[in-house]
């Protein structure tokens, strides 16, 4: 406590600035909440814990976002009543150079370190989990597990057969259709909605693998035939979706007379692996990723009926399941004895007689087939009789949980940085305002900004380019506003609140003035390129990321910092 | 130099002839005066002691006259006394009751310290607060013949202390440093400055006390402190004695008398009062407002010519017996307010004949003032 005085007693004398606003302590106690933060995560993070919830996630799901956003409440209130208390720039003691811009610098600093606390609470989650895992195990378990997962009940219930999906020489699913229209609506149970993208996501009807196809936003001809690449949202996103053109390339490179992959089957082809690799982002590489490690070693335990390498692979991944708590309950015998009754063949492999030259009438059959198969007595006498349950889930939790170690934290810096940088900012327009000002600015904003909206729809009517008429209207509407506001502040006989008013508005606008007309310059000025198989947009200036709207926001505010003692020192 | 020499040989005066407190007040300003961190540490540690216990006063005064001795060595460079403030035509008028100040016109130069009298609602604080640059005006010309021509930095040169000074949080010594340290006095300059202007107002023993745990008059030193540290050229005071009792008011004007021709850095201070009496005691310029005109104006080393006497008189007598009494000397005009008579004369400086007059009668005097040259006598 002695030393502590003295310290602040130095800071006092020679720092004024640092000393009064409590920088040091500000972020000191941040740090310690960090410390809080890391330890809480640390000593609440199981292994259940692993198995059930992301810990990339992990922040939101155990809800110290609530403790977080508490502390931070509190900790800025009392911060404010002892920086607001003594004003240097309202009682008119000289301002250095410099003066506005440390102390903006230092309230970003310490807000933004107040609001990261959740990066050392993913840290302290990850360093537990870093313990619990055992990186060999799981490096060893991830190959057993996914030579072992197509042989493996799948989901949480009862062995379910749908999406089965096996490597050549069981050939995998595949759909190409010749015209979107014919297919979809010669099926026996058409729903519309089905199609829409609302309904997309929400369907679980049993035939929902087929009827995912939404836009047609591709299409190819090879050997004179017409490809309809039938997209989800999923993938695809738009016309500028890039990466709906790796898999595009993918198609076309693919020799035509083999088969050719739908995107739905690569997205299966992907799923089947219970230990996929979640450092990839896309399905499709985790697709190569079968291929190159599990995929022949698959096939020739099929082809040469290796029941015996089967059998090893479940037990061991038995063993593993059960040291992790993964819950699980299968009997390897029924298990093998059922794909020798089958010969590895299941309702999946179904997919395997619809071929290219085929029908729509075809795809009917299939769909019944695939029906029948389900209801068969054999598949709910086995169902019934033994439980065949993975919490599949749960494993991929932990496998994702995994991979996620190697993973930045710092990945998310977009969110805390923006709150970091808007609490600074408001904390600085309560320091320069007066109180009265400060409370009319928030409904005269409000006001203005209905406003704007509302006249720029009004007037961008009739114009086709929207985006651009908007952005521009918009923009001349808030010059005009700051224009009058510079007018006011020449003015000597208009009362000081509302050239106050008019001030803190400058400085609320600026930022969004500034990424607006970034936006605006960056509109006019890049280049759609377009080819054959690629789309590309040349920017003649950098795109307006977040790092640049956090660049511009900052920018604005120091760019007004010179106005803050010219309108403080104005005479009423 | 010469001049400290004469300053340090008049607190020794003070000590000698008994006037311990006002010679230790003295001591402070010339401590003040030599800008030397030495003398600021001494001071420190002779209050130190002298707070500490009760002490004796022969060896208080002896450390003192010893003290003294070693500032007489100081060399103090004495600062010529410049023009701060011109005022010319002043004009400003509210929309709203119709209340017009002007034509002000004054002129503030170093080390003056000017009264500004009048009665309430008369423009006072509307000209303290144009002069402040709080206010806008509406014509005429004030010029600030200051080094910065920047707004800013000219009003952290001008310091106005409003009647209701606002709240301040922590320790009076703990906000003292920290207005030092922004105005540049850093390290342990800081701290030894804020000391010596503490004890100079007399907050020695409050040092660490909250603003709660001070009385008004204690927050008004504190305010006056806080402004001294901030090196005003100009110090424009709004009725800094409301809140003090008459012995303090006393100290603090003759504080601020004093401080204001410091040797070493003299200021400019315009201070409204009440206390008329008090205030044109210490100013060398007086300015009476009456609805915002400045019917009279006293300047600095210019003496008033009178033309007749003003006496304000309260004594068990009736008026008709008073006028009878004073017959003689032919009063023109006299006025009972109902606790105070006002007796306007003729003739000038009749003071003594009046007062001859009433006690050969046996009159009971309870008051008697000479009011010829004061403001007081605008005030009917």
């Amino acid at each position: 406590m002695r030393q502590y005085r003295k310290w602040n007693k130095y800071l006092l004398e020679n720092h004024p600035l640092c000393w009064h606003s409590k920088f040091f302590q500000m972020s000191f106690f941040a740090l310690l909440f960090w410390g809080i933060s890391w330890l809480s995560a640390y000593l609440m993070t199981s292994q259940e814990v692993l198995n059930q919830t992301l810990i990339r996630n992990y922040y939101e799901r155990s809800n110290f976002y609530l403790i977080h956003i508490i502390a931070v409440i509190i900790a800025s209130v009392v911060w404010a009543l002892y920086f607001y208390r003594n004003n240097p720039l309202k009682s008119f003691y000289p301002i250095r150079k410099g003066y506005f811009t440390k102390l903006f610098l230092m309230f970003f600093v310490q807000f933004a370190l107040w609001v990261g606390a959740n990066y050392p609470f993913t840290m302290g989650a990850r360093y537990k989990a870093n313990q619990l895992l055992h990186a060999t195990e799981l490096e060893q378990a991830r190959g057993e597990l996914n030579l072992a997962a197509p042989f493996m009940p799948e989901g949480e219930g009862n062995y379910q057969l749908m999406e089965r999906i096996y490597p050549d020489p069981f050939p995998i699913s595949y759909s190409v259709y010749d015209e979107y229209s014919e297919v979809w609506t010669d099926l026996p149970d058409y729903d519309e909605r089905a199609y829409k993208s609302d309904y997309l996501y929400y369907e679980t009807d049993r035939d929902y693998s087929m009827k995912q196809a939404l836009d047609t936003n591709f299409q190819v001809r090879i050997d004179g035939r017409k490809y309809l690449f039938y997209t989800t949202l999923e993938k695809y996103e738009g016309s500028d979706s890039c990466t709906s053109h790796s898999f595009f390339n993918h198609f076309v490179s693919m020799d035509p007379k083999r088969i050719r992959l739908h995107e739905y089957d690569v997205l299966n082809y992907g799923q089947v692996m219970l230990a996929p690799s979640f450092a990839y982002d896309e399905s499709y590489s985790n697709v190569k990723y079968f291929q190159t490690h599990y995929a022949k070693q698959i096939h020739d335990w099929v082809l040469q009926k290796q029941y015996d390498s089967i059998r090893r692979v479940l037990e061991r991944s038995q063993v593993f399941l059960k040291k992790y708590g993964i819950a699980h309950d299968w009997d390897n015998d029924v298990l093998l004895d059922y794909w020798k009754r089958k010969d590895f063949s299941d309702p999946g492999s179904l997919f395997t007689s619809y071929r290219t030259q085929e029908s729509s009438a075809n795809l009917k059959r299939l769909s019944k087939l695939w029906m029948q198969e389900s209801d068969s007595t054999f598949f709910r006498e086995m169902t019934e009789q033994t439980p065949f349950f993975l919490d599949r889930g749960a494993l991929q939790t932990l496998y994702e949980n995994y991979d996620y170690l190697e993973e930045s934290v710092w990945k998310r810096w977009e969110p805390t940085l923006f709150i970091g940088l808007g609490m600074a900012w408001l904390a600085l327009l309560v320091e320069i305002s007066g109180l009265i000002a400060l409370l009319l600015t928030i409904p005269v904003s409000g006001v203005l900004i209905i406003t704007i909206s509302l006249l720029t729809v009004v007037l961008s009517q009739g114009f086709s380019d929207s985006g651009k008429v908007l952005l521009t209207i918009s923009l001349t509407l808030f010059g005009i506003i700051g224009g009058v506001a510079i007018w006011l502040k020449r003015k000597n006989n208009v009362p000081r609140i509302i050239w106050e008013i008019s001030m803190n508005l400058v400085y609320v606008m600026t930022p969004f003035v500034l990424s607006m007309a970034w936006l605006l310059t960056d509109l006019y000025t890049k280049d759609d390129l377009f080819d054959a198989c690629d789309y590309q947009v040349r920017h003649l200036i950098p795109e307006l990321t977040p790092a640049w709207v956090l660049l511009l926001a900052t920018c604005s505010i120091i760019l007004y910092l010179p106005m803050i003692k010219m309108r403080q020192a104005k005479p009423e | 130099m010469i001049q400290f020499q004469e300053k340090v040989g008049e607190v020794r005066r003070h000590l000698q002839g008994g006037d311990t407190d006002l010679g230790f007040r003295r001591l402070v300003d010339c401590v003040l005066d030599t800008q030397n961190k030495d003398h600021y540490r001494q001071l420190i540690s002779l209050t130190d002691w002298k707070e500490s216990e009760e002490r004796d006063v022969e060896e208080l005064c002896s450390k003192m006259i010893e003290f003294l001795d070693e500032l007489k060595k100081s060399n103090v460079p004495v600062q010529q006394k410049e023009r701060l403030l011109t005022v010319h035509q002043l004009n400003k008028t509210y929309s709203r009751g119709k209340f017009c100040l002007g034509d002000i016109d004054l002129e503030i130069r170093q080390g003056d310290v000017w009264g500004l009298v009048g009665e309430n609602g008369n423009g006072k604080t509307t000209l303290l607060r144009i002069l402040a640059r709080e206010l806008a005006y509406d014509k005429g010309t004030m010029n600030y013949a200051l080094p910065s021509g920047k707004d800013y930095d000219l009003r952290s040169k001008l310091v106005y202390i409003p009647q209701r000074t606002k709240k301040w949080y922590g320790t009076l010594k703990d906000n003292l440093k920290l207005t030092a340290a922004h105005y540049g006095v850093r390290g342990e300059l800081n701290e030894l400055l804020v000391l010596v202007y503490m004890i100079r107002f007399g907050l020695w023993k409050y040092r660490d006390f909250y603003w709660r745990e001070l009385s008004s008059g204690y927050k008004m030193r504190f305010e006056l402190v806080r402004t001294f540290l901030r090196s005003p050229k100009i110090l424009l005071l709004d009725e800094p004695l409301a809140n003090l009792d008459v012995l303090s008011q006393q100290l603090i004007l003759d504080d601020l008398k004093s401080l204001a021709q410091s040797l070493a850095n003299p200021i400019g201070i315009v201070l409204s009062s009440q206390q008329l009496y008090e205030v044109e005691k210490v100013s060398d310029s007086v300015l009476f407002l009456k609805e915002g005109k400045p019917t009279h104006l006293k300047q600095a080393n210019e003496d008033e010519v009178v033309r007749q006497t003003v006496i304000e008189l309260d004594a068990r007598v009736g008026k008709e017996e008073l006028i009878a009494l004073l017959q003689d000397l032919n009063p023109e005009k006299l006025n009972f307010n109902g606790g105070i008579y006002l007796l306007t004369l003729a003739s000038p400086n009749a003071m003594g004949e009046v007062l001859k007059k009433l006690v050969e009668s046996n009159v009971e005097i309870t008051y008697i003032r000479d009011i010829s040259k004061s403001t007081r006598r605008f005030f009917s």
